[in-house]
């Protein structure tokens, strides 16, 4: 076993490197710097894998959505664990690593201000909700919209791999057992999740 | 490296002789390889570096530059796989 450090695989497997209150730390200063660009931005994590533009909310409700978002899954992960089978691991790895996972969101973010995202959300509350001033999307947008939108879906699918690697890597799982309970565990979250926004950030408040 | 296994079929292998080099005694009979022998050279490392460490997996992840999951789940591994080479060995003794 050698600790000696390689970038492939740390995007494989991140958690060989980086577990326990450093993951922790780090997770959150990577949170933080999100809830200050989507407070900035209007962009709202209101869901474990959801990005939305809206304008509403104050910097707290920012920073709340990120730590609800990583509480949520990590609790119900923990939870099933213990459900699962007699596993030994320590729940700050679980904690820790979870919110390490989310980290890619970050760079969601960016990519919603440093490509036309936002402006086509913004085209589309225009055009479809009546809301905001005129917006005029050109040809070049388009291309780099496309190109945005798909660099998010693949944040997206590299987020909720690295949440599924904490989990199965931090207790040792077996793979089988590791794929099925987490696949469960992840589909109760995300609805639970999307229950609490529709509760707490009434559709009103969405705008759509 | 210490050869384990046939190269012919992959069988474990057993020790036929062994020889004293002060006054070159031999003995011959068929003897099984100790355990912890049966465990693959980083595993063997790896447990000599946990005894080293007094057992210390926090200590351990530190020096190696690993995360504490990462030794942790190794330890856990090789525990499995003493188990299931006790278990063949019991075994292979009824």
């Amino acid at each position: 076993m050698t600790g000696k450090f390689n970038f492939k695989n740390f995007i494989i497997n991140p958690f060989k490197y980086v577990a326990g209150y450093k993951s922790l730390f780090i997770g959150l200063l990577f949170l933080i710097g999100s809830a200050v660009i989507n407070y900035y931005e209007n962009i709202h994590f209101d869901g474990i894998i959801d990005i939305h533009y809206n304008s509403y909310g104050g910097i707290l409700l920012y920073f709340g959505e990120g730590i609800f978002n990583w509480l949520l899954l990590a609790l119900l992960l923990y939870l099933g664990t213990k459900i699962v089978g007699n596993l030994s691991y320590r729940s700050i790895d679980l904690f820790g690593t979870q919110l390490f996972a989310r980290i890619p969101f970050f760079f969601a973010s960016l990519l919603y201000v440093i490509t036309p995202i936002r402006k086509f959300s913004k085209y589309i509350f225009w055009k479809y909700l009546n809301k905001g001033s005129q917006v005029v999307l050109t040809s070049l947008d388009y291309i780099f919209l496309t190109a945005g939108l798909l660099l998010v879906l693949f944040i997206i699918i590299y987020t909720v791999y690295l949440m599924y690697k904490s989990y199965s890597f931090v207790t040792n799982m077996k793979r089988k057992k590791a794929v099925l309970s987490f696949i469960i565990i992840f589909i109760i979250a995300e609805f639970v999740s999307k229950i609490f926004f529709l509760i707490f950030l009434p559709v009103e408040n969405l705008g759509l | 490296m210490f050869p384990k296994k046939c190269p012919g079929c992959a069988n474990n292998l057993k020790v036929e002789k062994l020889i004293c080099d002060n006054c070159n005694t031999e003995i011959r009979g068929e003897y099984s390889l100790p355990l912890l022998m049966k465990l693959s050279e980083p595993e063997q490392e790896f447990i000599i570096q946990f005894l080293l460490y007094s057992g210390s997996l926090k200590k351990m992840a530190k020096k190696l530059k690993v995360s504490y999951p990462t030794v942790r789940n190794k330890l856990d591994n090789m525990r499995d796989k003493i188990i299931s080479i006790q278990k063949e060995e019991g075994e292979n003794d009824r």
